[in-house]
């Protein structure tokens, strides 16, 4: 039986940017903004998806030319799935807790 | 007119450099990546921040690397490794049972005569018992690891590995048990008149075997 490793709180944040937008193409800059997460903690996670095929990633031109292209992510289906099960499931709206039963 | 770059920029580059350098061959083409990144940043201390991350990511992954992948041995490097871990061993061994010490053959009252009956005689006894049963883990060794230098294969089963590592480490420690409670702490200071023989009896027979042994192990489970 395989065991599924529990993934790092930045992990979790970088998965939880990636799944907001699935379909949009993001680059390492602006993941990095949004995330919180320096390159230097953004790049190792972003291999390791990758690796696992979690992560699709291409070469990007920019919009202007004359700008050097860049490389972009989105998750991949099987990415996307495993997001799903990493992330925490949205909680329910916010409701005033029940009354506990006091003493009679 | 072609512009200079700044000294910001020059240094943030320079340190991409250095992030490519440290990147595995594997994962170069992530060098390619941050460089990307780099040439859309406007400013110079978000681009040195970038950059200096950039490094970092590098040498995680180099650490990464270092210890994730399988290090490929060459046999020409393997055998002297072998011989100058198992040999010594090998060597207690002989001495054990055939040369200067012979205690297989040693006799009983001989035994009692000049060991056991001498002020911690009893301990130095176990200590040369051990000796000879660690010193036959020698040419054991020796076996396994002639089996990974010619035939590539495993030298043994696990327990038999596990007696490779632990059996040195065993002798070694109670060695240093018997020499601590004979001659107390100050017997391990470098000043002790017989420190050299000492640490380097525990360097050939106990630490160096078992390093090899778990190399020999680390090997094999690699393959």
């Amino acid at each position: 039986m395989t065991r599924e490793r529990r993934c790092s709180d930045q992990t979790l944040t970088l998965l939880a940017a990636l799944t907001q937008q699935p379909r949009v193409w993001r680059h390492g800059y602006e993941l990095s903004s949004e995330t919180g997460l320096k390159s230097g903690t953004l790049y190792p996670i972003l291999m390791r998806l990758s690796d696992r095929g979690l992560l699709d990633s291409k070469w990007m031109p920019h919009e202007r030319g004359g700008r050097p292209a860049r490389h972009v992510y989105r998750l991949t289906a099987q990415g996307m799935a495993f997001a799903r099960l990493q992330l925490p499931a949205p909680g329910p709206a916010v409701r005033s807790p029940a009354p506990r039963p006091g003493p009679a | 007119m072609k512009v200079q770059p700044s000294t910001g920029r020059r240094l943030a580059a320079a340190l991409l450099r250095v992030a490519r350098g440290l990147l595995p061959q594997s994962r170069r083409h992530w060098a390619q990546a941050m460089q990307a990144e780099l040439d859309h940043l406007g400013n110079d201390q978000d681009a040195l921040r970038w950059a200096l991350g950039c490094v970092v990511a590098g040498a995680k992954e180099r650490i990464n690397g270092m210890f994730g992948d399988k290090l490929k041995v060459s046999r020409w490097i393997l055998v002297p490794e072998m011989l100058l871990c198992f040999v010594p061993l090998s060597f207690l061994c002989w001495d054990s049972v055939a040369a200067g010490s012979r205690m297989v053959r040693a006799h009983g009252e001989a035994l009692h005569e000049h060991v056991v009956r001498h002020a911690d005689g009893t301990l130095a006894l176990i200590t040369v018992i051990a000796g000879t049963i660690a010193g036959a883990l020698g040419p054991l060794g020796l076996i396994g690891s002639s089996r990974v230098v010619v035939a590539a294969r495993a030298p043994g089963s696990r327990w038999f590995g596990a007696l490779l590592i632990g059996g040195p480490l065993l002798y070694g420690l109670l060695t240093l048990t018997a020499r601590l409670a004979t001659a107390g702490p100050g017997a391990f200071g470098l000043d002790a008149p017989d420190s050299f023989d000492f640490w380097s009896g525990i360097l050939l027979l106990s630490a160096l075997p078992a390093l090899g042994a778990a190399h020999l192990q680390s090997l094999s489970a690699a393959r």
